[in-house]
């Protein structure tokens, strides 16, 4: 199965031409998605073989850090034949696949979790026309086989390939509709919203390109593999820059700051797509990329603390813009940025397989909170704002009972994925903070403890201000107000258990005993056998008192959340605070303004620019052109007195031309 | 007497010619200035025939001769029958080709 | 020298009979009086030379010529066209044309200028409305090109180079003759000859399609 490792991007790819060259017409509802789903279905079946083969091509691993990865690489082509460089070192970029632990955990999450979000789209976008159906679905699909040619690439331009295709299928999908109006304030366009995804995609990516050629540049050779193994002798100048360069990418592409501003407004898209995209695949591919270049952040402690700080600190940012969000999906979209904040202090700190357990866990119970959004908002014809929601839990159980599941995962709640998930990457910031004694570090632990106080705090009241409470829907809402079709809940939950257990592959050593073993830790160690966390290296009572404070603050956020909202009736005061803003809240909930101090920095200036340029064109350029022919019109209008008719004008120019024409010859 | 008295009285004769056609508007009249100096024009064959002893130029005048004539009788019949559209035979009234 | 003389006192009578004259009688005056000084010289034939004769039949040609440019009345321009081409037939008496002089006479200003004539009185053309030319400007410009030709002619006929001298004496024996002429005609010039006949032809039936009154 190993050897068919090439198919598993493929097979989406095959769906997506498929059912973007025959869908519209040619298949009818049925087969348009029984293609979509089959694709992923067989991708995944094969990841699942593919992955079980490589676990029997090696002994098991397991002590801790030891051994040589177990890696399967497969060729396909020469993509750019480039010769040698001067020294020997051969540039020849190829067109392979590679499989190892890593990308094992990230393609069966890849794989599993997009074949659920296909089954429960069926459902969602029943409201579709054939070609929307069909054009859906072949963006879904050629996002995933992009999305697969990223996380098994072997060489930076086959990721970087990837890395640009699942930006562009983000910016198809978003703007889907792309003839809907999102955002009547400010009059963005679901398109408009698209366009901003790609574009601050793209600007990441000009420093993914920059850390790619200054790799090639300094050690030759564009293969993965390659360049970590020469990542010690590259000097640490070399490295920090290539690693913050990598980082500006992963910034754009998992939304940290400066570059989240696009995550928020992707919420124009449909809701499986947010699912799919902003919250289990496209927007973990920076955290993917930097755990795999772990060996060259290594050798960069500046780029690593750079990392840590940049993630401690749009985690805290995004989470306090959450607590006074009102439309459903906004809160889950800064919840994700939140979170991957989280992941990205977890690799700042050196604790890449605590990152890499969190995006697995997080990728669980935030589809999962997704797709029970999209179910609210199915079953309401569309409302998205929570202060007209409430009551929910008696007409939608099943919906009610897997969001739940969620919430209680994402704030931390053992025995759900969260908690053992989150509670790795605080451990691991206290233990380098430990380590190395510096304040910095300890700041970076209360700041990430303070924001899952307020991502408890925040999902709390989510959940209560939907499912909980009186019903407070308009009166149009509720003619359709049912529990969705099976084929949309019964992705969920598949997605609940999930979130349920998957946070047992993680148990840190010391909670057992030393009993169970950390499943995820040891899988991984041997690819990302430099974290050098250790979480036995504190000692265990430290680590049990750390749990215990962050269960504390869980809770915490829990209960001040059901004191404001939890009462009925509501508290006149929390509505009227949502309703009309005032002072601190109001710049909150405006997201401190952060998009409009862009657009009045940077985009005003550049539409100044543009509109400067598009009247240089029109006036000086066009009006070169334009005097151009002017000028041949007048001299045409001049040249037509010649043509009078006139026949003795003609005999004229005739006579005066002999003279001419004697007189030189003549003389 | 000089050869040159008689290139430049065939000189003379050519000039008067081609101002007659430029100044006339009757079409007749220009077409006897046209015969005015192609007049001129044997005159000055016919001198350099004297002048270098040769039948060639004064054969030259035979044709131009010929020549003349045909043209002559072409052109009149040409401005007879526009004669018989126009009741005119003033050129600037001929002034249709134009742009 | 006697060149100059001599057309002063052309002019000298010219001028004199012609204000003796009222203008109507212009051109036959102007006949008249080349005649009587014709008749005059041939009595004197020996006091003048062969350079007067040249000067006074020069000096007609161009009055005649600049006559059949300036009078406004198409009549009188072909006759006075008739009485230019009388002293170019005397021009190539003078330099030994014989046989081309009969046939300018016969052909040209018997024929054609004939021909001029019926056309005239065909279409009854009466006097032009003065010379009112195409603009005046253009009338100017013509005449300053006319100069500005002439000068040029002057100019290049002055600079000639050599200047080999022309005696109305001998020739050679035959020369000029309808036997040197046509032997010429019909061995060299052969296809000229040939191609000038297929010309008159094609003339012939043009003009005689071109001036019928309806085209059946």
């Amino acid at each position: 199965m190993l050897r068919l490792l090439w198919l598993i991007p493929l097979l989406p790819f095959a769906g997506f031409l498929l059912n973007g060259l025959l869908g519209a017409r040619y298949l009818s509802r049925r087969a348009v998605a029984l293609v979509a789903c089959a694709a992923v279905l067989a991708s995944f079946a094969i990841s699942v073989g593919a992955v079980l083969e490589l676990h029997n091509l090696a002994p098991a691993p397991a002590e801790t850090g030891a051994g040589a990865p177990v890696r399967f690489t497969q060729t396909l082509f020469e993509w750019m034949p480039m010769g040698t460089t001067a020294e020997g070192a051969d540039l020849t970029v190829r067109w392979g696949y590679a499989l190892d632990p890593l990308s094992a955990v990230m393609i069966l999450a890849v794989t599993g979790i997009g074949f659920l979000i296909h089954v429960y789209s069926i459902g969602y976008m029943e409201h579709e026309t054939q070609a929307g159906l069909a054009r859906f679905f072949s963006y879904l699909n050629l996002f995933m086989g992009m999305m697969l040619t990223l996380v098994l690439g072997a060489s930076l331009p086959v990721v970087f390939v990837g890395w640009e295709g699942v930006g562009l299928c983000s910016y198809l999908l978003i703007g889907f509709w792309y003839d809907r109006m999102y955002d009547e304030k400010t009059k963005m366009s679901c398109a408009d919203a698209g366009r901003k995804a790609f574009l601050a995609n793209r600007i990441g990516d000009i420093g993914f390109i920059l850390g790619m050629l200054l790799l090639v540049t300094a050690a030759g050779t564009l293969d993965i593999q390659a360049i970590l193994a020469r990542a010690g002798t590259l000097g640490t100048s070399v490295c920090t820059a290539a690693a913050l360069l990598l980082f500006f990418g992963a910034c754009g592409k998992s939304a940290q700051i400066p570059l989240y501003v696009w995550l928020p407004d992707a919420m124009a898209g449909p809701t499986p797509v947010s699912a799919l995209i902003h919250a289990a695949t496209m927007v973990t591919a920076g955290v993917y990329v930097t755990c795999r270049m772990a060996p060259l952040y290594v050798q960069a402690p500046v780029a690593m603390l750079t990392v840590a700080v940049v993630g401690a600190l749009t985690a805290l940012f995004a989470a306090i813009i959450g607590t006074a969000q009102d439309d459903i999906k906004k809160v889950l979209a800064y919840s994700t940025v939140s979170q991957l904040g989280y992941m990205m202090l977890a690799a700042g700190v050196g604790a890449f397989s605590a990152s890499i357990f969190h995006l697995m866990t997080h990728a669980f119970f935030k589809a999962l909170l997704f797709l029970g959004a999209g179910s609210v908002i199915h079953a309401l014809s569309g409302e998205q704002n929570i202060w007209r929601m409430g009551g929910l839990r008696r007409h939608l159980p099943l919906t009610h009972a897997t969001f739940a599941v969620a919430v209680l995962a994402i704030t931390g709640i053992p025995p759900f994925a969260g908690f053992f998930s989150k509670d790795a990457i605080l451990a691991g910031v206290l233990a380098l903070a430990g380590e190395t004694g510096s304040p910095a570090l300890l700041a970076l632990w209360a700041s990430g403890l303070l924001t899952a106080g307020l991502t408890a705090f925040y999902m709390t009241r989510l959940y209560l201000l939907v499912f909980a409470g009186a019903p407070r829907m308009p009166e149009g809402a509720s003619h359709h107000l049912h529990e969705s079709p099976p084929v949309m809940t019964r992705p969920l939950v598949v997605l609940a258990a999930g979130a349920a257990v998957a946070g047992f592959a993680g148990v840190p050593g010391f909670l057992g005993g030393g009993r169970i073993p950390d499943y995820l830790r040891d899988y991984l160690a041997p690819v990302l056998a430099l974290q050098h966390i250790d979480s036995t290296g504190i000692g265990t009572p430290s680590e049990w008192s750390a749990m215990t404070i962050a269960l504390l603050v869980s809770l915490a956020g829990i209960a001040a959340a059901w004191a404001v909202y939890g009462r009925r009736p509501l508290p006149a005061a929390a509505a009227a605070a949502a309703a009309e803003p005032r002072g601190f809240v109001r710049v909150v909930k405006e997201k401190f303004f952060v998009d409009e101090t862009i657009d009045a920095l940077v985009l005003a200036p550049y539409r100044w620019l543009c509109r400067a340029s598009a009247a240089f064109d029109e006036k000086v350029v066009d009006g070169l052109v334009n005097a151009v022919a002017a000028a041949t019109d007048l001299a045409s209008q001049l040249l037509r007195l010649v043509q009078a008719g006139y026949v003795a004008g003609y005999a004229f120019a005739f006579f005066l031309g002999t003279i001419v024409v004697l007189f030189f010859v003549l003389r | 007497m000089r050869v040159e008295f008689f290139l430049l009285m065939g000189a003379l004769l050519f000039t008067i010619g081609c101002v007659g056609v430029l100044v006339r508007r009757n079409a007749i009249v220009i077409l006897m200035c046209i015969e005015l100096m192609l007049n001129a024009v044997n005159l000055t064959f016919a001198a350099f025939a004297h002048e270098n002893q040769s039948m060639a130029g004064q054969v030259f005048v035979f044709f131009v001769m010929t020549v003349a004539a045909a043209e002559a009788a072409v052109g009149l019949a040409i401005v007879i029958a526009l004669f018989r559209r126009r009741r005119t035979t003033d050129v600037e009234d001929a002034s249709l080709m134009r742009w | 020298m006697e060149l100059l003389l001599g057309l002063i006192g052309v002019v000298a009578v010219f001028a004199l009979v012609r204000s003796f004259l009222p203008a109507r009688t212009l051109p036959a005056g102007a006949a008249l009086g080349a005649v009587a000084v014709a008749l005059l010289a041939y009595d004197y034939r020996e006091l003048v030379g062969l350079e007067f004769w040249s000067g006074l039949i020069g000096f007609v040609a161009i009055m005649s010529a600049l006559m059949v440019v300036i009078h406004p009345n198409p009549m009188v321009s072909v006759l006075f066209l008739i009485l230019n081409l009388f002293c170019i037939a005397l021009f190539f008496l003078i330099l030994d044309a014989q046989f081309l002089a009969v046939i300018q006479v016969i052909i040209y200003a018997g024929a054609i200028m004939v021909l001029f004539v019926f056309v005239v009185m065909l279409l009854n053309l009466k006097t032009e409305e003065g010379l009112r030319l195409g603009g005046g400007p253009q009338r100017s410009g013509a005449i300053v090109l006319g100069a500005a030709f002439a000068a040029l002619m002057f100019y290049a006929i002055r600079n000639r180079g050599e200047a080999p001298y022309f005696d109305p004496g001998p020739s050679g024996p035959g020369f000029g003759t309808a036997r040197d002429l046509g032997g010429l005609l019909f061995t060299r010039y052969q296809f000229a000859f040939e191609a000038a006949s297929i010309l008159l032809i094609a003339a012939m039936i043009g003009a005689v399609v071109l001036a019928k009154r309806k085209l059946r």
